[in-house]
């Protein structure tokens, strides 16, 4: 070949290219048949018409088209896949941003997850990565794990440096299609000391993301199971879903992405889905998505369930342009299945706690804290001194260390100290524990035992105990006493009724808030709503620092530098380097004692005025408290991510939301779902948010109760010791001038009978 | 979908070829649009990964080389990202560095680290094409007048140097894949995946040359025939009997050949039989999660090669959604810049492709 190739270059080259490009110009050129049978072969010309030899265009040539040549990243044919792990997802909302890991603390803890399995024969493990404190010991410290009540297996927490899995084998046949419910007990022990104190050093966190369920391969068609898999998982991985082609829904746009991530959220529980909003074409990140609902034009409405290029898990919803939601998944609420809800209590009877919920409760540990929560009408408020009792049932094992003790607390106010001696082994029923009712209130309430018993010795890891050392029985009774039905200003009775729909955004939001925000929040919203809650008109402005002006601060003032001061500080808490910061703020503490405030002027006479200045307004201040001082006095003291504010009693059913700059909006969401369902969130007029994801929640001294029900003979007492008790000193003033008045007419009669 | 668009799929149409409108509900249109509004962050980080700031186009995977392919590749898509800036410099750096020819085609390759970097002045057919296409779309684009004028003197070197009547004249013509190299006495050895249908009929309406727009038609009938037969080859050589291996050069349906579905499907023609075979092996081959077929044995449809670069998956999600009808919605993977430049780049074109032709296809 390669001498008839040489031939030709050499021959026949130079006539025969232009030949053939001439005939190529023309209408019929030449065909190949016409070139075979004139035996001209055709090798075009060099670029610089210098000749190249035949050889080293074939050696070009097949350097350039080589076979091997690479054009892409070669994978090996045989090679597993990545593990696909269904991860596990937390019944219960943590109030922490997501892809957090989950902490057991102390000594005896457990939490439930669901884990979504499409299809449970392809399960290999349970898998469990977690790290813990180096403070436990690692030959007593183990996780014992139940799947759908059944023990599947025991592991060691003995991972201290990072995170380190353990698979449990696991039998297909305990798994269910769907939703499974997992729980996790945990036992932990100091290695070296026992007791309370060391019972707070005890914590091992699990990856959420990295622990769950190893599946052989991604199920081709999931369902709606591998879809929740996917949400799961992007959940856990602090990815969140993503929500594609929603610009193309139009008006129609909030009414499908509430609809869909509103049941989605409702069927998850637990933590808020972190939702974002993503274009079609996109660039791939750090980690691929896990779950996504994309939204597509087509002729009908229908949802299908595919899976990604990337692997992850897709809600497709094709729906026809300008047309409201229909024809939408109904996803199981699983999770919320399992949760608790807050039971209802009756007053003026003794309610069994079982009636609420609560069931025998066991410890076997140094420090534990057994809580129930209840809820109270929402026109409950007793601000007398009337008294509730609790009869308990209880008992503890003998010989227990000097110095053990269970507290008992009333919405985290202590109320009782009972010591665990003397009577050990009996069991102690009906035992009663009276407290002020007015530390209940409307709504969630927690009744909480504290136990605490010490190590013996302190300085040596704890023994073991075979069995518990102190049970609560389910058939202690609580009583609580009549009240009438009346108002107490609070955001919390907004809170609970807030829905989905409730968000409520001006021009100036998308400072603070962006799309992908609203969506969490809404999702946040979906959780713990109340039945009725839609009939309540609650609604929550997202505010940015900007708009502050727009809040009806009812006749409470305070100043957007206080705000910005919560906002703007970083992550410092508490009190951590107040004293610049007050100053900073040009806070100033009203106080006799206060002498850390630079004095203006030395001089003895000024000095002594304002003394009497100070005395005079902490006099005036005791007698009637102004809550706008106090509120600056309280908001100097916070830092937070996140503030709620409802400063006007006329609006009971509106309330007001700014966040820190650069704040997690996930953990805010979460704060707000967990809030939702445990009760612990904001209350009062103004709650901040602090940056170990709890509420701070600040009471106007001087809010005023309303009697919601009309006066009577039955109610009179009870009604006019709540409008005495919350303002007792204008009662006294009231009371005290009367008297004054019927001294000074006394008198007056008395000079006028003399007179006479 | 917009006018662009709309002339796109006429002309391929009016050309004579198979194209069957797609299935697209009027509503799906709104799914496509100008990819420098609805990808920008795509494009963005494409030119981070494979353009540098003079213009030249890097294949790290080829000795950090760079190509008439890459360069002709890349004019293309600044001009569907409307970057006029990016375009001009590639275009600049390709004027200065591979227009070392007379005949006005470009030299194949440029090695960065040879003393003589431009070492084989060979052309190389495809990246002359896209190279052409490129500066006809950008005219319009960006109103400038001298690349048309560029673009037509390339098509007319192409059809003067690259064009010529298959050996077995039923055939009709073909186009080498170079100038010099592939014509061996009564054999001529091609590639398929050079042929690029609708860049050679638009550049043949627009320049007036004509054979490549008959090109463009032989070369659908041909990839017809060896469609009959399985996956078209990367190469194959034509006799006067008829085809046949091509001798020395890739017999599969490898890295060449799996462009020849993304330009049939590109050029509208999503039926084409080509296109129905690779999308049956893809159906039979792909996992979620698994790599994709890179290198399959054209007959049997054996898998020799997977990788698991986004582009490759991208590409095969294109071609399976393209020819089913009512189901809206393709598996393309995210745009990943940290894939060599030869999958990202194709990624692009299905992206390309599903814009102007399948907006059905928008990934899930």
């Amino acid at each position: 070949m390669k001498a008839v190739l040489a031939i030709a270059i050499a021959g026949a080259r130079r006539a025969l290219v232009p030949a053939l490009c001439l005939a190529l110009a023309q209408p019929g050129f030449m065909t190949g048949a016409a070139l075979a049978q004139g035996g001209i072969i055709a090798v075009p010309l060099g670029d610089s018409g210098e000749a190249v030899d035949a050889e080293t265009i074939e050696r070009l040539t097949a350097e350039r088209f080589s076979p091997d040549r690479a054009r892409g990243t070669q994978a090996d044919m045989t090679q597993a896949g990545a593990e696909i792990i269904s991860p596990l997802r937390p019944l219960r909302a943590t109030g922490q941003p997501a892809g957090s890991a989950l902490r057991f603390s102390g000594e005896a803890n457990r939490l439930e997850f669901m884990l979504y399995l499409p299809e449970p024969g392809n399960v290999r493990a349970l898998r469990l990565t977690s790290r813990s404190s180096i403070n436990l010991l690692p030959e007593r410290s183990q996780f014992r794990v139940y799947l759908n009540d059944a023990h599947i297996g025991t592991g060691q927490f003995e991972n201290f440096v990072d995170f380190a899995a353990l698979d449990l084998p696991i039998d297909a046949g305990a798994l269910r299609q769907g939703g499974n419910l997992l729980r996790i007990e945990a036992s932990q022990y100091h290695r070296i000391y026992c007791g309370p104190d060391a019972s707070f050093a005890l914590w091992s966190e699990i990856d959420l993301s990295r622990s769950g369920a190893v599946l052989d391969s991604l199920p081709e068609d999931g369902g709606a199971e591998g879809f929740l898999m996917g949400v799961a998982a992007a959940a856990a991985s602090g990815a969140g879903v993503e929500i594609r082609g929603a610009s193309g829904l139009g008006a129609q746009a909030d009414a499908w992405i509430g609809e869909v991530t509103g049941r989605l959220s409702a069927a998850l529980g637990g933590d808020p889905l972190p939702f974002h909003f993503s274009d079609f074409w996109t660039v791939a990140g750090e980690s691929e998505p896990a779950a996504r609902i994309t939204f597509l034009p087509a002729e009908q409405q229908r949802v299908r369930f595919r899976m990604s290029g990337e692997g992850g898990q897709v809600m497709v919803v094709e729906y026809r342009p300008d047309e409201p939601p229909q024809s939408l998944p109904d996803f199981p609420a699983l999770a919320a299945s399992h949760v608790q809800d807050e039971q209802m209590i009756d007053l003026q009877r003794p309610v069994a706690m079982s009636e609420l919920g609560f069931r025998t409760a066991e410890v076997a540990s140094r420090y534990a804290l057994v809580e129930q929560r209840f809820r109270l009408p929402d026109d409950f408020v007793l601000l007398t001194n009337a008294k509730a009792e609790l009869r308990l049932d209880y008992i503890y094992a003998d010989g227990l260390p000097r110095g053990s003790m269970m507290l008992v607390h009333v919405n985290g106010t202590n109320v009782r100290l009972l010591p665990l001696r003397g009577e050990g082994g009996r069991p102690i029923e009906g035992f009663p524990v009276r407290f002020e009712a007015r530390l209940l209130r409307a709504g969630s309430n927690t009744l909480s035992f504290e136990v605490i018993i010490p190590g013996e010795p302190v300085d040596l890891p704890c023994a073991t105990w075979d069995g518990p050392v102190l049970a609560i029985g389910e058939d202690s009774t609580l009583d609580l006493p009549y009240s009438p039905s009346m108002f107490l200003p609070d955001m919390h009775f907004a809170f609970v009724n807030l829905l989905p729909d409730s968000l409520s955004a001006n021009e100036l939001t998308a400072r603070a808030f962006d799309a992908d925000d609203l969506i969490t929040l809404r999702g946040a919203l979906a959780t713990g709503a109340r039945a009725r809650a839609a009939s309540s008109g609650a609604r929550l402005h997202l505010l940015a620092l900007d708009d502050l002006g727009s809040v009806p601060t009812g006749g409470y003032g305070f100043s957007r530098r206080s705000i910005e001061t919560v906002l703007l500080d970083g992550g410092a808490s508490g009190l951590a380097g107040d004293g610049a910061q007050q100053g900073a703020s040009g806070i100033q503490r009203v106080g006799l004692l206060d002498t850390a405030r630079p004095r203006e002027s030395t001089a003895g006479m000024s000095a002594g005025w304002e003394w009497v200045m100070r005395a005079f307004h902490q006099a005036s201040h005791f007698l009637h408290p102004r809550a706008g001082t106090m509120l600056e006095e309280w908001l100097a003291e916070q830092r937070g991510q996140a503030i709620m504010l409802q400063l006007d009693p006329a609006r009971p059913n509106q309330m007001w939301l700014l966040r820190a700059p650069g704040s997690d909006v996930s953990a805010i969401a979460s704060a707000i779902a967990a809030a939702r369902v445990t009760g612990g969130g904001p209350r009062g007029q103004v709650a901040v948010l602090d940056h170990d994801g709890n509420w701070q929640s600040w009471f106007a001294p001087d809010r005023q109760p309303v009697l919601l029900e009309p006066l009577s003979p039955g109610n009179l007492r009870h009604v006019l010791g709540n409008f005495v008790s919350a303002m007792p000193i204008r009662y006294v003033a009231g009371l005290f001038f009367l008297a004054l008045v019927s001294a000074v007419v006394a008198l007056r009669l008395v000079i006028a009978t003399r007179e006479s | 979908m917009n006018r662009r668009n709309f002339l796109t799929l006429l002309g391929a149409a009016g050309a004579g070829g198979t194209f069957t409108a797609p299935p697209v509900a009027a509503q799906l249109i709104r799914l496509s649009g100008d990819l420098s509004e609805i990808a920008a962050p795509v494009w963005a980080a494409w030119k981070e990964g494979y353009l540098q700031p003079d213009g030249r186009v890097v294949d790290r995977l080829q000795q950090n080389a760079s190509h008439s392919e890459g360069q002709g590749y890349g004019m293309l898509l600044a001009t569907e990202f409307n970057d006029h800036d990016a375009f001009r410099r590639m275009f600049e750096w390709t004027e200065a560095n591979l227009a070392l020819r007379r005949d006005m085609l470009l030299a194949w390759r440029y090695l960065p680290d040879e003393a003589q970097p431009v070492p084989d002045r060979n052309n190389a057919s495809d990246g002359d094409l896209f190279y052409a296409w490129a500066l006809m779309r950008a005219s319009r684009r960006f109103s400038e007048r001298r690349y048309l004028h560029r673009a037509a003197e390339i098509a007319q070197a192409l059809a003067e140097h690259c064009i010529m009547p298959a050996p077995n004249e039923s055939l009709g013509l073909v186009m080498l894949p170079a100038v010099q190299g592939f014509v061996h006495d009564e054999r001529v050895t091609i590639n398929p995946s050079y042929l690029m249908p609708l860049a050679m009929r638009e550049l043949a309406a627009t320049t007036g040359v004509s054979a490549l727009a008959q090109c463009a038609r032989d070369g659908e009938a041909l990839l017809r025939l060896l469609a009959g037969d399985g996956l078209v080859p990367d190469w194959l050589s034509i006799t006067p009997n008829g085809l046949v291996p091509a001798e020395g050069f890739s017999e599969n349906a490898g890295y060449e050949a799996i462009r020849v579905p993304l330009f049939l499907v590109w050029s509208g023609l999503g039926q084409h039989p080509a296109v129905e075979q690779m999308k049956r092996v893809y159906e039979r081959t792909i996992r979620p999660g698994a790599p994709v077929p890179t290198v399959i044995e054209p007959v049997s449809g054996v898998v020799l090669e997977v990788s698991p670069d986004p582009g490759y998956r991208a590409l095969a999600a294109l071609v399976s959604c393209a020819g089913q009808g009512g189901e809206p919605g393709s598996d393309m993977p995210a745009f990943d810049p940290r894939q060599p430049y030869y999958p990202a780049t194709l990624q692009l074109f299905s992206m390309i492709a599903v814009n102007e032709v399948f907006p059905q296809c928008v990934p899930i």
